[in-house]
């Protein structure tokens, strides 16, 4: 979808990942397929090279201000070096959605 | 230790969810203020102020933002967060339900410049969102950084009676 596709060109220009992966992660929390709120990315950047975990999730935040301060509702982040990536190619599992989007009177 | 977290989704907690406003808990530390929700400083506005959100980072060691409450999350990453933390035996922590507090919700993301829920703080300082937390979980960090706080994460002693098997 477009948002997909925004955060795809977004964290390309500004992390010339070697490895990304978008996903639209908003079917698994009640919203309806190509919803486009809930986000997961895995990136695979040698800018995170001496970075902290906390560093590197603010890089990616950054790229996505734009989005994040719209429509993005909730991102996951697996941010890692080209090194850590080789090494260990897996992503944690999600955790299943609780609802949270319902319980909500407007959005963030 | 993934292996833990795996099972960790599936521990009561994660299947509770939307059964009504009971056992709204925001505090689990047992004395204080309390400081959820804007219920501190009388009313709404100025809940999420800077001083006020320094206030409540500060109260206890372990701090977090979340939806819902730990005994009864309303977002699977903030249901994350309580599940690290109950592995690691900590229970006694201040949780601040957002939703219940608009305020407090954009305070909290000014003052870490984080745009997101979930957040942990531990010693007044913020230390990031569910997917850090997991990872701090899963490399060994947070048994650290529970033990500088003078907290002895459960897990050590889950790992010594392993060892005895």
């Amino acid at each position: 979808g477009p948002l997909a596709r925004a955060i795809r060109a977004k964290l390309d220009a500004a992390l010339q990942p070697t490895h990304l992966q978008v996903l639209d992660e908003s079917p698994r929390h009640g919203g309806p397929p190509g919803a486009e709120t809930h986000f997961a990315v895995v990136v695979v950047s040698g800018h995170f090279t001496g970075l902290s975990p906390l560093q590197r999730h603010r890089l990616v935040h950054a790229a996505l201000r734009t989005e994040l301060a719209g429509p993005l509702h909730a991102l996951a982040i697996v941010a890692r070096t080209p090194q850590q990536w080789e090494s260990d190619p897996h992503v944690p599992p999600r955790p299943p959605c609780l609802g949270g989007s319902k319980h909500e009177r407007h959005r963030d | 230790m993934s292996g833990l977290v795996r099972a960790a989704w599936r521990l009561p907690g994660a299947a509770a969810a939307g059964r009504g406003r009971a056992g709204r808990a925001l505090s689990q530390a047992g004395t204080g203020t309390g400081g959820d929700g804007g219920g501190a400083e009388g009313g709404g506005s100025g809940s999420g102020s800077r001083e006020a959100v320094e206030r409540l980072v500060r109260a206890h060691p372990v701090v977090v933002f979340m939806k819902g409450s730990p005994a009864q999350p309303l977002c699977g990453f903030s249901n994350a967060v309580v599940q690290i933390l109950r592995l690691h035996g900590v229970e006694d922590y201040r949780a601040h339900d957002v939703l219940q507090d608009p305020d407090l919700r954009q305070g909290i993301k000014n003052y870490s410049n984080w745009p997101t829920i979930p957040q942990v703080y531990l010693n007044g300082e913020f230390v990031g969102g569910c997917d850090i937390l997991l990872q701090m979980h899963q490399n060994g960090d947070l048994v650290e950084e529970l033990k500088k706080l003078g907290i002895r994460s459960a897990l050590l002693d889950a790992e010594k009676d392993q060892d005895k098997k």
